[in-house]
């Protein structure tokens, strides 16, 4: 056993207290009141010795309760032996190089080179050597199989061109991910079906006895040990939750080479996460974050704003002071623009001039262009030595726009009716800018329906109207359509004007829609010419029929004992998932004064996701081609239910949005290596135009560098983020090129409009100069290096033993202080994984209980003068 | 104490016979105390072989001129032939003063009965015995100063006020007993018996100034010194922080060490206190609270006899010179 702090076991000296104690006899605890001391001598207290210790058992539970909490204060461990791998004639070695943004750094990566080439000759030739580079994903430079296919001088010279043709990227250190993936490369390699040439001119094709033999005697010969040479510059920033959860092969070591920079003053600007980006007016504050590592020597640097190739002149930079190991937020202000830090006071009154406005291209400067939002800026740090994370690039934030059809016969200022609560529903936010356009029911709905996101439906519409909707459905649009019992919402009037003309249960058994005509007759209710001449030719039931693809289908009003419920959801539907915690989920104070009834076995596909407290239906999801169809047996209005005054209403309205495929989320802020999700975010949907036809534009992504990727089709995902810079979507107008489905990464179909503004690919995405047509840019994205890459003093690398990676003999030879610092800290570390002291402090407890229950028992405290005197 | 005057009660303690104190002081009425140890006193008397001792003393003379001729017994000239005078002692004139001592020194108990306990019980035998005889009993406390004071009386009810008085508890501070008796000493005008029933833990050279007063007074004075046995022989075992509880002094105390020193103090002290009276003609007694109070009133009844005939001798003497 080992101690992490042995000098604390001097306090087992202490145990010197309790045996001077049990060998005086000093009490002075008693009292006794007597009558007159005038006869009683005066004596001093006696500290008498005794030779001989009368309680022995108590003597020795104080003496161990003191040794136990010294021992646990000296924090005790197990020391564990590094256990060597058994060197065999040959190991299998993966030279781990690190290829992220912080070794761009000087002279860092020649280092690595020079690095990788001395492991590479100190290999064996019996070894068997992989090379992997990583940042933020792990792809293998030459494999062992490669590896094993030639002589030991070729494939080393051959690995060796392969490293010098790599360069640093701009992604994030993951080692952790690097690490796992090295290891698990080690065990996936098998030697035993992989021969040289000699070895299959050597072996008959059809002696598998003497390949199996040769093959388990290549296996032995090698071994299953394992070696990860890494070759990295071990940055702070690096990312080991990987390792976390992984358990370190026993016969894999792990031998370091780091690389080191002479010069670690190193700040950066980084995009601070969740903030809002600028938006087109620049009159909202933007926030970036300056930091430096902490080992920089460094504390004042420059921001200078600069946008497009145009730089700032001297008189927009501004200084900003950080200490090292810190960082601070730097706001611009709304009001006048100035720069100011996180704690408020201005940076610079003279020199502040950017603005967030700067980010929008002013029209009277020819150099940016005439189309703000396909522009960024980016904020440009100087003052340290490293470049690599001195640029910030800002995409301009942009409202999305979104498209809603309303069709039905409401008064948009009639507060009964269910329009009135869907324009108030969808007034818009910061992120989003919703248009709802409304249509009667009988009239044409034209290219207003091409166009929308989503078509809200209330109650019955003309033939061509539903037919329209049921063709938008099949080609992959939302659509929710509302029973309104044969009475559009506004003719009901209010909810005591309801309850006067309340029915009966044979009243509604007997006004079947479908088969009793318009219900408005049948209620004696008045309408318009128009509309009465509407619920004549296309009930409700039609409706439904014909947006369902169902014939004669018949809805039934349901009587309403006073009011329903919804007694049971579907939580796990996506609708209802976003509800789905006992907080959220509480529906019981929506009330229904009266619903629809329908027979959902003839709904082919339709799935529900409400019921009433009866058991009928209440809200039904229905396929339609590739769209998706809502059915609600109840409108919102104030005659149906007071839903509209429900906080779910709002919520639920947007994920009938979303669930259809339109999403209201937007991002523009991104780092090196996301994935971009272009279904995400609406932010080229305000600008794109729609052909004629509703045939799909082309488009495709602008880089940094100028290379323009050509969208793949069915895919939704952009993952060529390998540049830090401002991304550049274009589409092109001409019609007729991509008129392919689009799907999401978890197969749900995109109908087209969605995706006109969100085009992908990745995965698969070709690289190419042009594609032939002429590309209009859309919107912009920013891409920037990942804040933790900036963080680029030394990891300890005490941290990987931390984590469980073992060392091999070659272990990184420290200096005298760092070897003193690096032992403490790994002893402290395996002190930390045991805790042993907390097994000890246990035991002083309960010793002390034993010894407190001892010593009460040995030592009891007279009660009176009579115990005094008769002691 | 004599010891040959007290073996027979000393043996009837050691059998048993006589009344355990403890199992007395249990008796919660000082009063039924004082009426138990009496009567049980008297009935130990006339079992005894002993008659004839009391208070009151019959004296015959032979007449001589001038004497009264009231006093002639007539009886004895009839058998005799010859005049006797008959004389009687003055019992009716007996006034006792019972001084308690109430001071905080006398709340010491090692047993389950403090040394005040066991001095109101004793002084409420001596009231209840000498009220029983006609006798004026009266009663002052003191400490400091004199805190009760009762003047002799022998009406109805008084003794159940003396025991009133003697029930309360010690509430003084030190034992100084020099201006209670001082002032004792003018209070009490006329002769009589002064009990002081005390701890007399205090200067003996005080004491005996102190004491001298009521002498001079010619008053007949008994003192009883009530130590409790702890006090005599200091039987303290493990080393406490000792508390005088009429100073407040505080003393580390090492019992062990400290107890042949003690010992030997108090038995000079005592020695001291036992010469003054002898000196002063006062009757001392030391009582431990454990001690019978039998043997008490035994004692007080002896010490009166022996003065009586201590006196009658010398009556006897002044007057044969005198014929």
């Amino acid at each position: 056993m080992s101690f992490l702090y042995p000098l604390l076991l001097a306090g087992i000296s202490a145990i010197a207290l309790p045996i001077l104690a049990h060998m005086i006899r000093h009490r002075t605890r008693k009292r006794v009141a007597f009558s007159s001391l005038m006869f009683v001598p005066t004596t001093l207290p006696r500290f008498t010795s005794r030779s001989r210790v009368e309680h022995w058992l108590l003597l020795i539970l104080r003496c161990l309760v003191i040794c136990l909490v010294a021992a646990a204060f000296a924090r005790p461990f197990f020391a564990a032996p590094v256990e060597e791998p058994p060197r065999t004639a040959g190991r299998r070695i993966v030279l781990l190089l690190d290829t992220s943004a912080s070794m761009r750094r000087s002279g860092l990566w020649e280092q690595a080179v020079a690095e990788a080439r001395k492991a590479l000759k100190e290999t064996g030739p019996a070894d068997r050597v992989c090379v992997m580079r990583f940042d933020r994903d792990v792809a293998t430079v030459v494999g062992f199989e490669a590896w094993a296919g030639g002589m030991h001088g070729q494939d080393a010279r051959a690995a060796m061109e392969a490293i010098e043709a790599l360069r640093p990227g701009w992604g994030a250190t993951d080692l952790g991910r690097a690490l796992v993936a090295a290891c698990e490369a080690i065990g996936a390699d098998d030697v035993g079906g992989v021969w040289t040439m000699d070895e299959k001119r050597g072996l008959d094709a059809r002696d598998t006895q003497g390949r199996d033999a040769l093959a388990t005697g290549r296996q032995d010969a090698l071994g299953r040990g394992g070696q990860v040479v890494l070759i990295s510059d071990l940055q702070q920033g690096s990312d080991l939750a990987s390792l976390a959860g992984y358990e370190w092969p026993a016969e894999v070591s792990l031998a370091v080479r780091a690389v080191r920079c002479e010069d670690g003053t190193n700040a950066s600007v980084q995009w601070i996460s969740g903030a809002q980006g600028p938006d087109a007016a620049g009159d909202e504050p933007v926030a970036v974050r300056v930091s430096n590592a902490a080992d920089s020597t460094a504390e004042q640097f420059v921001l200078r704003w600069v946008e497009g190739d145009r730089i700032g002149d001297a008189n927009d930079a501004v200084d900003v002071y950080v200490a090292p190991g810190y960082s601070t937020v730097v706001h611009v202000g709304k009001d006048d623009g100035r720069w100011t830090t996180d704690d408020g006071r201005e940076m610079n009154d003279e020199r502040s001039p950017l603005r967030p406005s700067s980010l929008v291209p002013r029209p009277s400067d020819p150099t940016v262009g005439p189309m703000p939002l396909t522009h960024g800026g980016r904020v440009v740090l100087s003052g340290d030595a490293h470049e690599f994370d001195n640029t910030l690039y800002v995409a301009p934030r942009g409202r999305g726009r979104l498209s809603l059809l309303y069709v039905g016969d409401d008064d948009p200022n009639d507060p009964a009716g269910m329009l009135f609560y869907l324009r108030r529903a969808f007034a818009g936010g910061p992120a989003v800018r919703p248009v709802v356009a409304w249509r009667r029911a009988d009239e044409a709905l034209g290219m207003t329906l091409e166009q929308a996101d989503m078509v809200i439906a209330a109650g019955a519409m003309t033939t061509e109207n539903a037919t329209a909707v049921r063709r938008y459905l099949e080609s992959g649009g939302t659509a929710l359509w509302v029973a309104c019992g044969g009475q559009t919402p506004g003719e009901r009037g209010t909810t005591d004007e309801r309850r006067e003309t309340s029915f009966t249960a044979e009243d509604a058994e007997t006004i079947s829609v479908s088969e009793q005509g318009p219900r408005t007759t049948a209620l004696g209710l008045g309408g318009s010419d128009t509309q009465y001449a509407i619920r004549n030719t296309n009930d409700e039931s039609a409706t439904l029929g014909r947006l369902a693809g169902v014939e004669n289908l018949r809805l039934r009003e349901a009587a309403v004992d006073g009011y329903a419920m919804l007694g049971r959801l579907d939580f796990r539907h996506p609708l209802l998932a976003a509800f789905g915690e006992p907080r959220f989920g509480d529906f019981s104070r929506i009330h229904f004064w009266r619903y629809r009834k329908v027979d959902v076995d003839k709904l082919p596909g339709a799935r529900v996701l409400a019921w009433f407290d009866g058991g009928d239906a209440a809200w039904m999801e229905i396929a339609v081609g590739r769209g998706v169809l809502f059915v609600w047996m109840c409108g919102w209005g104030r005659a149906d239910s007071d839903l509209a005054l429900s906080s779910k209403f709002v919520p639920l309205l947007y994920c009938c949005l979303e669930h259809g495929g339109t999403s209201v989320a937007m991002q523009r802020q991104y780092f090196v290596g996301d994935r971009v999700s272009l279904t995400d975010g609406r932010w080229t949907r305000d600008e794109g135009p729609r052909t004629d036809t509703g045939r799909m534009p082309v488009l495709r992504v602008r880089r940094p560098d100028g290379v323009e990727v050509a969208l793949g089709a069915g895919r939704t995902t952009f993952a060529g983020t390998d540049l830090p810079g401002i991304y550049v979507v274009e589409y092109s107008p001409e019609p007729g090129l991509d008129d392919r489905r689009w799907t999401t990464n978890d197969g749900r179909q995109l109908r087209p409009s969605s995706i006109v503004s969100h085009p992908s690919d990745t995965t698969a995405g070709e690289m190419s100069e042009d594609t032939g047509g002429m590309f209009v840019p859309r919107g912009v994205f920013a891409v920037n290096v990942a804040a933790a890459e900036s963080r680029t003093a030394v990891m300890a690398i005490e941290e990987l033993e931390t984590m469980g990676v073992r060392f091999g003999a070659d272990r990184p030879e420290p200096t005298a202080k760092m070897k003193e610092r690096q032992q403490r800290a790994s002893l402290a570390a395996t002190e930390q994984r045991q805790k042993l002291w907390r097994w000890l402090l246990a035991a002083a407890m309960g010793v002390l209980l034993a010894e407190t229950i001892l010593a009460g028992r040995l030592t009891g405290r007279p009660q009176n003068l009579q115990e005094a005197y008769h002691d | 104490m004599d010891e040959g005057r007290s073996t027979k009660y000393e043996r009837r303690n050691t059998n048993n016979e006589m009344i355990d104190p403890a199992a007395l002081m249990r008796i919660k009425s000082m009063e039924l105390r004082a009426k138990v140890i009496v009567e049980g006193f008297w009935k130990g008397i006339h079992r005894s072989p002993y008659h004839g001792f009391s208070v009151e003393f019959t004296e015959y003379r032979q007449y001589a001129c001038g004497d009264d001729p009231r006093y002639i017994d007539w009886r004895l000239y009839a058998r005799s032939d010859r005049l006797y005078i008959k004389k009687f002692q003055d019992e009716t004139n007996l006034r006792c003063h019972l001084l308690v001592d109430h001071s905080r020194s006398m709340g010491f108990a090692s047993g389950p009965y403090s040394k005040s306990q066991y001095a109101g019980t004793l002084a409420a035998t001596l009231a209840y015995f000498l009220y029983t005889q006609g006798d004026a009993v009266g009663l002052a406390t003191f400490d400091q100063r004199i805190g009760r004071y009762l003047p002799p009386r022998n009406r109805p009810g008084y003794l159940r006020r003396i025991i009133q008085t003697l029930e309360a508890s010690p509430e003084g501070r030190a034992t100084d007993l020099g201006p209670p008796l001082e002032r004792l000493a003018q209070l009490l005008t006329k002769r009589g018996l002064v009990v002081l029933i005390s701890d007399l833990l205090t200067s003996v050279e005080r004491l005996e100034r102190d004491l001298g007063y009521l002498c001079a007074g010619g008053h007949d004075v008994v003192v009883f010194q009530v130590l409790d046995p702890a006090e005599l022989n200091f039987g303290f075992e493990s080393p406490s922080l000792f508390e005088d509880v009429e100073s407040g002094r505080r003393m580390m105390v090492e019992p062990a060490a400290a107890r042949q020193g003690y010992k030997k103090r108090l038995g000079r002290h005592l020695e001291t206190l036992k010469e003054v009276c002898r000196k002063l003609g006062i009757d001392y007694h030391l009582f431990a609270t454990d001690r019978p109070f039998d043997l008490a009133l035994m004692d007080f009844m002896q010490d009166r006899m022996n003065r009586t005939k201590r006196m009658s001798r010398r009556r006897s003497r002044v007057g044969g010179r005198a014929t």
